[in-house]
């Protein structure tokens, strides 16, 4: 099968690596067990699908409603539904495969995104160094999303919350800036001690998600 | 200078000893210090020198606001030394000196004053003319306000955004009762404050409130209060510099020995936004009140009660506001001998203060002004007398505590929108008008009663509620009604025109700029401060409008016979506060792209250059490139072109929305075929080309150049926006790497990796077709020409990149194969003719002129395409440019690209692209010329560049071509269609 690669590099020497659809998955990285309480784990091979329709709120796609406003996300653990406008959402699959469906309205952006989670209490200050976004407004359902720039470039964030209400980020962000993303956080998250961490770790926190 | 015993106010750590130099010299200053406090305690008091008359300046204002301390601090000139903090190993000098700032020599200047009048330089040394230049770089050499050290460390600068419903600035007593009732409420507030601590003015004044708590505990317990509230995010050390559209506050943050920063800039994006910023003290005008000694009232109280310092042995106070009785207990206490305050008002002042006073036996005079200050480079003598003239008394003194009332802070209300109007009863312009969601609370709304400012801080906070729509009207209702019952803010006095002369009677201290010098501009015409300002400078220095704005307005109306208010004081515009161009700058990320294959590529040698947002391979090896051109001329050759725009338009109606954009005729694309086309905008100027295909019903997918893809989708957007369709664009420019495969032997390459048949037959010029190449990678495969040969445009999965670049390496690998940059594409496509939009045309440049007529579908509707009018217009006009083909004379002379040609002494074109083709053994060269230089066969006449030579720009030289026919390369274009 021919190798899939992700637009990212996270500088730090795999451990524990799994083949899936192509894709290699650091699982764990080596020396991964001095856990940092700020973590960063790409998500690039994710599946991620965009719709678009004129009339959005007709369809639920994959059983999930389409949330009503631009912003809102639906979930069910093991997908997001995120709305982006009026007339297109973005469906992230966080466990298991997309199912195929030969509907005109879906395009594939798996590829299109260079993909990463930020998780940790000060996910969200890390965040305030990049982008002007507000995603603690009081009242803010969570999950919750936006498209909003992160260093002058567009992006998707989405704002979980998992295990023990610890806070996570989402970042989609085009893949040919995906490394500069990634090098942004990683130095505006020094001050955090921010490591990457593997699926593993990421899975860990994401058990709790809450399933919508 | 021995320290006062400790105070609870104190701010600084008497055990904690802080080394620093100064001009050299090994000095100790105390933790908690500023430079300038810690520079006073060791002796030192003349700070600098001021810009014109080099006249000494001593300490004025302890809070940021004065030119008075401008030092340079480890290498960073214009520091204001009273408001930077101290820290170990700090290395201090002066600046602006010819020697030292007690002993500079320059200071003779001032001994030519006469001849140095308001705005000199418009008058002096302008004839004859050559004697300007010389003397305009000797005034800025002689004010000369410090010098940047090129080796300074660099350091850390950082950007953040916070969001909230409430912005406080100001970490005073108002600001702390506005951010305490909106943080209560459950809102988010950030509060900015410019000092290292909360407390405002009450931080370092002792004597107790009307409820018998000392001011400094009141302001601690609320600071308290602040600093727990987990709905308040405190900024210290952070001057907000501006308010913008929909309240977004702007601030600079120094950070402090524990942060990851040397300055951090703040975008502040609140519901609202509440100006608690203060006031400050009313510089007070009288002859020689510049001298060193001579300070405002919170300047030395700072020093007593916050750094422990006596100003003086011998003090005079003079002024007219409650607080400086203050400073004259505060000073005695500390043991200073106050010998005279000369109160301007005759009544309406504290008694309790005046009683205090009396009690220590410090004489008040009622009605008296300071009119003279002596002293030869430091304060002697200070003269009183009666505001209504009469004989002056002298005292002996080194201490002056002057100020002439006090001022609103009002800047930040100011850039938001506010308007000044002037209350003739306090002799201040006050703040009116405050736009939507601005609000203003304490002394900078004029309030100078204390419980006056907290209820007006809760009324603050409580409107800041209201915007982000809590319903608070009960409680605001009761706040206002107590807040009118409050006492009227007192009367105040400001005198000008009084007995006493002289020339050095400063209304800008940083500009040197005089009474009598506004006087004299006046006469000249200059009647209205904004033109006084620009003519003398006053209120253009370091301290901005801060010391000299609202005295500037009155001293010009009283100079004019106005009435008080009439002028009022020129515009602030942001920032507010001096703002460091490296925090702007951030931490100076650089944003690019990186393909798929960016590592195969560099893997294989490239040398990358920008193009757009992207890092390209420009070449591998030579920087001619000329064995990747021949390579793919004879062999085969690949390309990274993933970098193009690549986009799916699907929907009923996306057919309108291809027809809208492109000028070709959208319905004949069809499955499985290429179209080329260009995007107009509505001048008919070409702004984007590239191929189109159908992948279904109602299903395309078309490519554009690398430059336009980021703004197609607004493109398409905007130009479909009044419409009913039901058309959506998906960019996939990222989701897909794409490689082009070129050479005569591209298609054996090709046929290595696909089981799918590529014959010219199956797969013919032009053609579209999705394969699985090795094995299971899903490919769209586009049969273009760009470079003139066979070649195949490949797009798989970005994630599949490498693994193709690999694979079409090892399938290469016995034909030869090579990579190719952007270098040799340029060259190929130039022997090819072919025009790469943006990079060969301009904002001018219209599909007629690049000879691209042939693909408007000019038989559609004006209305169905953009640009349809324009190009009907241009289509008639004769005089348009041509696009021509043109072959150097001298086969290795190559003009630069850009370069221009000229004939008969003018310029009658450009050229495009000019690179020397190794296939041709020529250079060649695209130009866009007038219509009667485009005939093939004639001459071009291109002017050489040849830039400057030793200091000086050669002769004219031009180089010689002639027009040939396009394409230069395979004009039947034969070796594409085989």
């Amino acid at each position: 099968m021919s190798q899939r690669t992700s637009p990212l590099d996270m500088g730090w020497m795999p451990g524990e690596v799994r083949s899936v659809n192509g894709w290699e998955t650091t699982v764990t990285y080596a020396g991964e067990k001095r856990l940092s309480r700020l973590f960063v784990t790409d998500l690039s091979h994710l599946p991620k699908w965009a719709r678009h329709k004129k009339e959005m709120d007709e369809h639920a796609p994959l059983g999930l409603a389409v949330p009503r406003k631009p912003g809102q996300v639906n979930a069910d653990g093991d997908r997001l539904l995120v709305r982006l406008t009026p007339t297109e959402c973005l469906i992230v699959v966080l466990r298991g495969e997309m199912p195929t469906k030969n509907e005109v309205a879906l395009s594939n952006v798996t590829d299109a995104y260079a993909t990463f989670a930020l998780v940790g209490l000060s996910c969200l200050e890390v965040l305030k160094k990049l982008s002007p976004v507000d995603l603690e407004a009081p009242g803010q359902d969570v999950p919750c999303a936006a498209q909003a720039p992160i260093h002058d470039l567009r992006c998707v964030i989405l704002r979980l919350e998992g295990k023990d209400g610890i806070p996570g980020l989402i970042i989609l962000g085009d893949r040919g800036y995906g490394q500069f993303l990634l090098d942004i956080f990683l130095d505006a998250g020094k001050e955090f001690d921010i490591a990457p961490a593997g699926w593993n770790r990421f899975e860990s926190w994401l058990k709790a998600f809450p399933a919508v | 200078m021995t320290r006062l015993p400790k105070r609870p106010t104190h701010r600084i750590d008497h055990e904690r000893e802080v080394s620093f130099s100064y001009r050299g010299k090994r000095l100790k200053g105390l933790s908690g210090d500023t430079v300038a406090t810690a520079l006073f305690a060791n002796g030192v008091r003349v700070f600098s020198r001021s810009l014109k008359y080099h006249r000494p300046r001593g300490l004025y204002n302890l809070d940021g606001y004065s030119s008075h301390c401008l030092m340079s601090v480890d290498g960073e000139p214009l520091v204001r030394a009273c408001a930077r903090p101290l820290r170990q190993g700090m290395m201090v000098e002066p600046q602006n000196v010819l020697g030292s700032p007690e002993w500079d020599l320059l200071g003779i200047f001032q001994a030519f004053h006469s001849v140095m009048p308001a705005g000199f330089y418009y008058k002096r040394f302008h004839k004859p003319s050559w004697v300007w230049p010389m003397a305009q770089k000797a005034l800025r050499w002689l004010a000369g306000v410090g010098r940047v050290d090129p080796d300074m460390p660099d350091a850390v600068y950082e950007n953040r955004h916070l969001n909230a419903e409430v912005c406080v600035i100001g970490g005073g007593p108002a600001g702390m009762a506005a951010a305490l009732t909106a943080a209560e409420a459950g809102v988010r507030v950030v509060l900015v404050e410019r000092k290292e601590h909360l407390g405002g003015r009450l931080d370092y004044r002792v004597l107790p409130l009307p409820d018998g708590i000392p001011a400094y505990l009141h302001a601690a317990k609320m600071a308290e209060g602040v600093l727990s509230h987990g709905n308040i995010r405190v900024l210290l050390s952070t001057s907000a510099t501006g308010i913008y559209q929909s309240n977004q506050v702007t601030a600079v943050q120094r950070g402090g020995p524990c942060d990851p920063f040397r300055l951090c800039s703040y975008e502040i994006r609140a519901g609202s936004v509440l100006v608690a910023s203060g006031a400050i003290e009313r510089p007070l005008i009288f002859q020689n009140n510049d001298l060193p000694g001579i300070m405002q009232g919170s300047c030395a109280q700072q020093l007593v009660n916050t750094y422990g310092l006596k100003p003086g042995a011998r003090a005079v106070i003079g002024g007219c506001h409650d607080g400086l009785l203050g400073v004259a207990h505060d000073l005695a206490e500390a043991g200073v001998q106050v010998v005279a305050v000369a109160e301007a008002r005759r009544q309406g002042f504290d008694s309790d203060l005046a009683n205090r006073l009396h009690e220590r036996n410090i004489p008040i005079f009622p009605g008296h002004v300071v009119t003279l200050a002596r002293g030869s480079g430091r304060l002697r003598v200070v003269v009183l007398q009666p505001v209504e003239g009469g004989r002056g008394t002298s005292y002996e003194c080194d201490v002056l505590v002057a100020s002439a009332g006090e001022v609103p802070l009002s800047q930040l209300l100011e850039v938001a929108g506010a308007r000044m109007i002037h209350d003739p009863r306090r002799a201040v312009f006050l703040p009116a008008e405050l736009p939507p969601r601005v609000h203003g609370a304490g002394r900078v709304m004029g309030l100078d009663h204390q419980e006056a400012i907290e209820l007006q801080g809760k009324e603050a906070g409580l409107l800041a509620l209201q915007d982000a729509g809590l319903d608070v009207s009960s409680e605001l209702r009761h706040t206002r009604d107590a807040l009118r019952s409050l006492s009227e803010p007192k009367e105040a006095w400001v005198g000008f025109k009084i007995a006493a002369g002289g020339p050095w009677r400063f209304v800008s201290f940083d500009e040197d700029v005089t009474i009598e010098q506004v006087e004299e501009a006046m006469g000249e015409g200059f009647d209205h401060p904004e033109l006084l300002k620009r003519y003398t400078g006053a209120g253009t220095g370091p301290s901005q409008s801060y010391l000299t704005g609202q005295n500037l307005a009155l001293v010009m109306a009283a100079a004019g016979g106005m009435e008080a208010g009439s002028l009022k004081p020129t515009t602030v515009r942001p920032p507010v506060e001096p703002v460091s161009l490296a925090v702007l700058g951030g931490r100076r990320h650089h944003a690019v792209k990186r393909t798929p294959v960016h590592k195969c590529q560099k893997a294989l040698g490239a040398q990358f250059r920008l193009s757009g947002e992207w890092l390209r391979a420009g070449y591998f090896g030579d920087e001619r490139a000329l064995d990747e051109i021949l390579n793919v001329r004879e062999n085969v050759g690949f390309i990274d072109v993933s970098t193009l725009g690549k986009f799916r338009v699907h929907g009923p109606d996306a057919l309108n929305l291809l027809q809208r954009v492109y000028v070709g005729d959208m319905t004949k694309v069809s499955e499985g075929r290429l179209t080329y086309s260009i995007m107009c905008n509505e001048e008919g100027v070409v702004v984007d080309d590239g191929v189109i295909t159908k992948l279904g019903e109602n299903d395309y997918f078309f490519t554009t150049s690398t430059l336009r893809a980021p703004y197609t989708c607004e493109w398409l957007n905007f130009h479909s926006k009044d419409e009913p369709w039901d058309a959506h664009v998906v960019n996939l420019t990222d989701a897909f790497s794409a490689i082009n495969l070129a050479g005569p032997r591209s298609r054996e390459v090709l046929s290595r990796l696909t089981d799918d048949d590529v014959s010219n037959e199956a797969f013919p010029f032009m053609g579209f077709r999705r394969m699985t190449l090795c094995g299971d990678m899903d490919a769209m495969i586009a049969r273009i020409g760009f470079v003139g040969e066979i070649c195949y445009e490949i797009h798989v999965p970005a994630s599949l990149g490498p693994a193709l670049h690999e694979a079409l390496e090892q399938a290469g690998e016995p034909m030869g194969i090579k990579p190719f940059g952007l270098e040799a594409q340029s060259v190929l496509r130039l022997e090819k003719g072919h025009v790469i939009i943006v990079v060969d045309t301009d904002n001018h440049t219209t599909l007629h002129e690049i000879g691209m007529s042939k693909i408007w579908a000019s038989r559609r509707t004006d209305a169905e395409t953009v640009g349809a009018p324009a190009l009907r217009f241009a289509e008639k006009q004769i005089h348009r440019e041509k696009l021509v083909g043109f072959r150097m004379d001298e086969p290795d002379q190559t003009p630069p690209d850009g370069s221009v040609v000229v004939a008969e002494g003018a310029v009658r074109g450009r050229v495009c692209t000019s690179r020397y083709s190794p296939t041709l053994k020529s250079s060649i060269g695209m130009a866009l010329v007038e219509p009667r230089l485009a005939s093939v066969g004639g001459p071009l006449e291109i002017y050489r560049d040849a830039g400057l030579v030793k200091g000086k720009i050669p002769g004219r030289q031009t180089m010689k071509a002639r027009v040939v026919p396009m394409p230069f390369y395979d004009p039947k274009g034969e070796r594409l269609r085989r």
